[in-house]
């Protein structure tokens, strides 16, 4: 009776054979890749073992700092997206009026491409940019300065844009969570003499761990896969010190080789897989 | 059964008549109604490359399918196109040792036998030649970097254009005081970091002839030219100096902000290649050399002009399915008036072509007269893996106090040596 509930196997086929084709083959191939010297002056190609590792991890090479500024970014981006979209989410999980329209205002910026907000930000963080405009006319015009072409200041203001693009998704994300909890939770705790901080840690925290490991989740691989928005905001300038792997990952293209390339996008593969089954490992256990 | 076939035997007749009729049409006329694709980089498809696109698809009935790419992903693209096998037709290349970057021996077709082939001056023929064969149609002028002068405000100082490290300095240190931007640098665009150096070619390969031999090999490294190390210090205390401006500001300027900054007058000078100022020129047909001159690169002693051999040319793709219209349409744009068409739609000062009236370029004949016609083929023209982006990045970390002079130089042969060692 059960089994005929079931499907046929091969009704997995179709779709097991298009990501076999379009995930798996192309991600196979390119660690296969990621141990010859492919590039873009031979034809022939040569196994060459670690070679392209061994330059990754070269201290002579910018790769360590594009490694660590990815790690910072992915770091920083998360905690913000998730500190902020939690603060929002909580603040727009009651009702009043233009609450839907604010949300959607919020969530706007995710819809928006990397690429258009790019640009936009980069006059509005220019030295002649917007920003500098409104803090000069609040009387703080020495902290002024040229946001993404000030080396202290560029990869942080990068990170800014990013939390401020991708927090309405977390929010959501939240916001989800939190329309799951029974509100007679709440009333029975408050009975008890509950505050609000008592309310939050425990029955908000514990029943928004999923929320919590989703967006943990997502933000992690995002962060690590971090490209468009450098691309369009700093080109990993001013010198190296915006550069992350993806970018690398693209200059090495460019410069024709491909192995090596193959190589930085390999690492970046194991690290993200590495850390996502981590927090899952970590966090899905205590889930409510 | 047999109805239903014979009904789909002639509507496949029909569609395949309805497909081919463009070309019975156009073959009745004597017109081909073939499409060439012809892949370049935003930047270089000016108004006279599409009228003389447009005239020749009149003669000809064969279309011209510009194919624009982003000018920092140009290669890149055109690479995956050949790779894939869905090359275009024709394709943009730097001539020199540019081409290396397209295995040319796959993809770029042998021209030596072409009739305009025998109208090429001299340079021209030895630029467009890879491996004994002509695979260029290059109708772009010798062009190279040097410091253009906003001559109002030079003669406003009443100094003459600098020939030595210090009188640049000196200007450059006059013009601080009077509140005047000493150079423009669009740092935004890192590639131009790199183009400072390349001056300093000639000048080395003239002091040190084997310099190219060597540089073209893994074991020749710019670490073995001291004046490469002056020439980075030299550079690095002028911009300590400020003579760049505001570190910020300067770091945010772009390569597309030259012509509105030079004009603007509030800036001394900037290093420019002579085709990049033709928007400035225009704006003074009358007296542009009283407005606007070139000079060398006086750093570490340079004292000739290093240049890119022949700028860019056209390679007609050797596994394209339209070999035939794309030499036609070269035949087209290499005739004599075509190409007089051409030039006198430019600033630039020569043409690799013979027969053509040349007119004066007020730029050129500065640089020329600033070198003493002492001039050669710089870096990017005669060695490889020159690659502007990573080298204009690593003096940018040097001009912002991330890497020091000596380590400018070691990036350059590790990046370098790197690209070599995956080449072997």
């Amino acid at each position: 009776m059960y089994k005929k509930k079931i499907y046929k196997t091969r009704f997995l086929m179709p779709a097991l054979i298009i990501y076999f084709i379009f995930f798996l083959v192309p991600v196979i191939a390119g660690i296969g890749y990621s141990f010859t010297n492919w590039n873009s002056m031979r034809p022939e190609i040569k196994f060459v073992g670690l070679r392209n590792y061994i330059e990754i991890f070269n201290p002579k090479n910018s790769y360590l700092l594009a490694i660590k500024n990815t790690f910072v970014f992915t770091v920083t981006s998360a905690i913000g997206k998730i500190g902020f979209g939690l603060l929002l989410a909580l603040f727009f999980n009651r009702k009043f009026p233009s609450q839907q329209l604010l949300r959607g205002i919020y969530f706007m910026p995710f819809a928006i491409s990397s690429l258009i907000i790019g640009i936009v930000f980069s006059s509005v963080l220019a030295p002649d940019g917007v920003l500098n405009a409104i803090l000069s006319s609040v009387g703080l015009e020495s902290i002024t300065r040229g946001w993404l072409t000030n080396k202290s200041s560029a990869l942080p203001s990068v990170i800014s844009v990013e939390i401020w693009k991708s927090i309405g998704l977390n929010m959501v994300i939240f916001l989800a969570g939190l329309q799951m909890i029974d509100r007679e939770y709440y009333e029975a705790a408050s009975l008890d003499g509950a505050g609000k901080w008592a309310l939050f840690r425990h029955i908000t925290a514990p029943f928004l761990l999923p929320s919590i490991t989703i967006n943990l989740i997502l933000n992690t691989i995002h962060g690590l896969k971090v490209f468009d928005i450098v691309m369009s905001l700093t080109n990993g300038g001013p010198g190296n010190t915006t550069q992350v792997i993806n970018t690398f990952v693209f200059k090495t293209y460019g410069m024709g080789a491909y192995g090596l390339s193959n190589a930085l996008s390999t690492f970046i593969c194991i690290v993200t897989m590495i850390i996502a089954l981590c927090t899952l490992k970590i966090i899905a256990p205590k889930e409510a | 059964m047999k109805k239903r076939f014979l009904s789909l035997m002639l509507t496949g007749a029909m569609v395949a008549g309805s497909l081919g009729g463009g070309s019975v049409v156009a073959e009745a006329k004597g017109k081909s109604d073939v499409t060439l694709t012809v892949a370049a980089a935003a930047d270089w498809i000016k108004d006279r490359d599409r009228k003389l696109a447009e005239e020749f698809t009149e003669e000809t009935g064969i279309k011209i399918d510009f194919q624009l790419n982003p000018n920092d992903q140009y290669v890149n693209i055109v690479k995956a196109k050949l790779a894939s096998g869905e090359g275009v037709d024709i394709f943009y290349a730097n001539t020199g040792r540019g081409i290396l970057e397209y295995s040319p021996d796959k993809y770029a077709l042998d021209l030596s036998d072409q009739e305009w082939v025998s109208r090429y001056l001299d340079w021209g023929k030895e630029c467009s030649t890879y491996d004994g064969k002509i695979i260029f149609l290059s109708r772009n002028s010798i062009d190279g970097y040097g410091l253009i002068y906003n001559m109002d405000l030079l003669k406003e100082t009443g100094k003459e254009i600098p020939t030595t490290y210090e009188e640049l300095v000196e200007l450059c240190e006059i013009y601080k005081e009077k509140g005047i931007v000493p150079i423009f640098e669009p740092g935004a665009d890192a590639w131009h970091g790199c183009v400072w150096v390349l001056e300093i070619a000639d000048f080395l390969n003239r002091k040190y002839p084997d310099m190219y031999e060597k540089l073209n090999t893994p074991e020749g490294k710019f670490a073995d030219y001291p004046e490469m190390l002056t020439f980075t210090e030299q550079l690095s205390e002028m911009v300590q100096a400020g003579y760049f401006g505001e570190e910020e500001d300067w770091l945010s300027y772009t390569w597309n902000d030259r012509t509105e900054k030079m004009a603007s007058g509030e800036f001394g000078m900037m290093l420019t290649n002579i085709g990049a100022m033709d928007d400035l020129l225009k704006q003074y047909p009358e007296n542009a050399a009283d407005k606007w001159q070139m000079g060398l690169v006086p750093l570490a002693g340079n004292n000739t002009f290093s240049h890119n051999g022949g700028n860019m040319g056209t390679v007609i793709n050797k596994e394209s399915k339209h070999v035939e219209e794309a030499k036609l349409y070269f035949d087209f744009l290499a005739r004599q008036e075509n190409l007089q068409y051409y030039y006198d739609e430019m600033t630039s000062p020569n043409i690799p072509f013979e027969g053509i009236e040349l007119k004066e370029n007020v730029l050129w004949n500065s640089l020329v007269e600033a070198c003493d016609n002492q001039m050669g083929a710089d870096f990017a023209a005669s060695i490889p893996f020159y690659s502007a982006d990573a080298i204009g990045k690593a003096y940018i970390e040097n001009w912002i106090g991330d890497k020091t002079p000596e380590e400018v130089i070691e990036q350059m042969d590790n990046d370098r040596a790197m690209m070599f060692g995956i080449t072997e």
